[in-house]
């Protein structure tokens, strides 16, 4: 204790006030510093000056802020908060988004729906290599489904009209070996026993009626006659 | 109250700071910086609410750092809140790791504070006001009549803002880090960049300085009371 008090001059109590008033002095080198306040007058005023000094401070309040201060630093930032954190947040939130239940059964149902509208198009996504997927090919790709589609369309229409054709045939035969029916009643032109607009031009109506053997190959003429849309296409 | 009464008490008595209710020293505790940490990744993540509690929490602590500093409450109010505004900007930088959000947060508004004092003294382009060595003019005193002890603390609290303001910012800042804010020795030392040694030197010069300041007065008042 003694070499404390011995080392602490004026200069050094000064140097050590604050830590002796805060309690961070070892107990030796308080109480050297408490011996040196008593003895020394200009130092026990600084330590008494010291003291009321931290009191005033710790007695200023607490400001009050100014009423409108948040709600004007939250407009000021309100328009920022997209460009905040870039792009990662956003998309970890769209994640989190996508895998809760509803969000991943609608997206699922989407998936499904798409692959159902594919396979009835007749597009088949293993077909499709990676050079599909360039913007230069979208055209063809398109136009060689929509030329697919089309050429199923029109081969399902031939052979509902050559259908319709034995069936028109048939019914002009027995026609020929029955009697004529009576005329319509309001006079107008005898509709044929299938539902057929009479305004176009049927294949029942002016094709000759031929025997049902030369049918068969006419129809089977005609199908080889269809444009091959494949094998200009593949 | 003389050296040897206050020699012998020792040590202070703990000051009960009070930080928006709660003391001062429950931040930076473990679950505070979870919690805070949550908080910037919330906000972050775009969350609006997450912004505003932020702003709610250290408005009251950026805005009396801005007053104490400058001593004038328009300034305090627009340099607290650009404070702010380059903290929301600056948000992704935050490192929880390097400390605490309310360190961080005053470190920037600190630099803020800085520039501002040095563009405001070139504006000047006059030291006298700056100068810790002169003498204000002595504040204005009734001889006739004796104030009451409200107003003479209330004149009191004048005089300690007016004492703050005759210090160097260098001491300063660190005074009211430490006995407005708060902060121990070692967050001012991360907040002013500097070694905590020379933290612990400004902050006796500091509170030193500021008692020659208030010298007069307080000894007026202790006679007083
Ligand atoms: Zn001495």
């Amino acid at each position: 204790m003694n070499d404390f008090f011995d080392s602490l001059d004026c200069p050094r109590f000064e140097e050590q006030a604050s830590d002796f008033l805060e309690g961070r002095l070892p107990d030796a080198a308080a109480a050297a510093m408490r011996q040196h306040a008593r003895q020394c007058p200009a130092c026990g005023r600084l330590l008494e000056g010291l003291h009321s000094a931290l009191d005033a401070l710790a007695d200023l309040p607490m400001p009050e802020l100014p009423p409108d201060f948040i709600p004007t630093v939250l407009a000021r930032t309100s328009g920022q908060r997209q460009n905040l954190a870039g792009w990662g947040p956003t998309l970890r939130s769209l994640g989190r988004m996508l895998w809760q239940p509803r969000f991943a059964m609608g997206l699922a149902l989407a998936w499904f729906s798409l692959a159902l509208l594919l396979n009835v198009s007749g597009t088949h996504l293993n077909r499709i290599h990676a050079a599909d997927l360039a913007p230069a090919r979208w055209p063809s790709l398109v136009s060689r489904t929509v030329r697919r589609v089309y050429a199923r369309g029109v081969r399902y229409y031939n052979d509902l009209r050559v259908v319709y054709e034995i069936q028109a045939a048939l019914h002009a035969g027995s026609r020929q070996s029955s009697p004529v029916p009576p005329a319509h009643p309001s006079g107008q032109s005898q509709r044929p026993p299938y539902n057929w607009n009479p305004g176009t031009r049927t294949l029942a109506r002016t094709r000759p009626a031929v025997p049902p053997a030369s049918l068969t190959g006419w129809s089977l003429a005609r199908i080889e006659t269809e444009p091959d849309w494949k094998g200009r296409c593949v | 109250m003389n050296a040897a009464s206050i020699a012998a008490r020792q040590p202070l008595p703990a000051r009960t700071f009070t930080w928006l209710g709660r003391p001062a020293a429950a931040f930076g505790k473990v679950a505070d910086k979870v919690e805070e940490r949550q908080l910037v990744q919330r906000c972050l993540g775009g969350e609006a609410r997450a912004w505003e509690e932020i702003v709610r929490r250290h408005s009251p602590r950026l805005y009396q750092l801005c007053l104490r500093f400058t001593g004038n409450s328009a300034q305090a109010e627009d340099l607290a809140q650009d404070a702010l505004l380059r903290i929301y900007r600056a948000l992704t930088s935050y490192d929880p790791a390097q400390g605490s959000l309310a360190t961080w947060m005053t470190a920037l508004t600190r630099n803020l504070l800085i520039d501002h004092y040095r563009r405001s003294r070139l504006e000047r382009s006059t030291d006298s006001l700056d100068d810790p060595n002169n003498t204000p003019p002595a504040p204005v005193e009734s001889r006739q009549r004796q104030p009451d002890a409200g107003v003479w603390q209330r004149e009191l609290r004048d005089e300690v803002q007016a004492a703050l303001a005759r210090l160097s910012p260098e001491l300063r800042e660190a005074v009211i880090l430490r006995d407005l804010q708060d902060y121990d020795y070692k967050e001012i030392a991360a907040v002013l960049r500097i070694p905590e040694g020379t933290v612990k030197s400004r902050i006796n010069r500091g509170r030193i300085e500021l008692a020659r300041h208030l010298a007069p007065r307080l000894r007026k008042g202790t006679r007083m009371l």
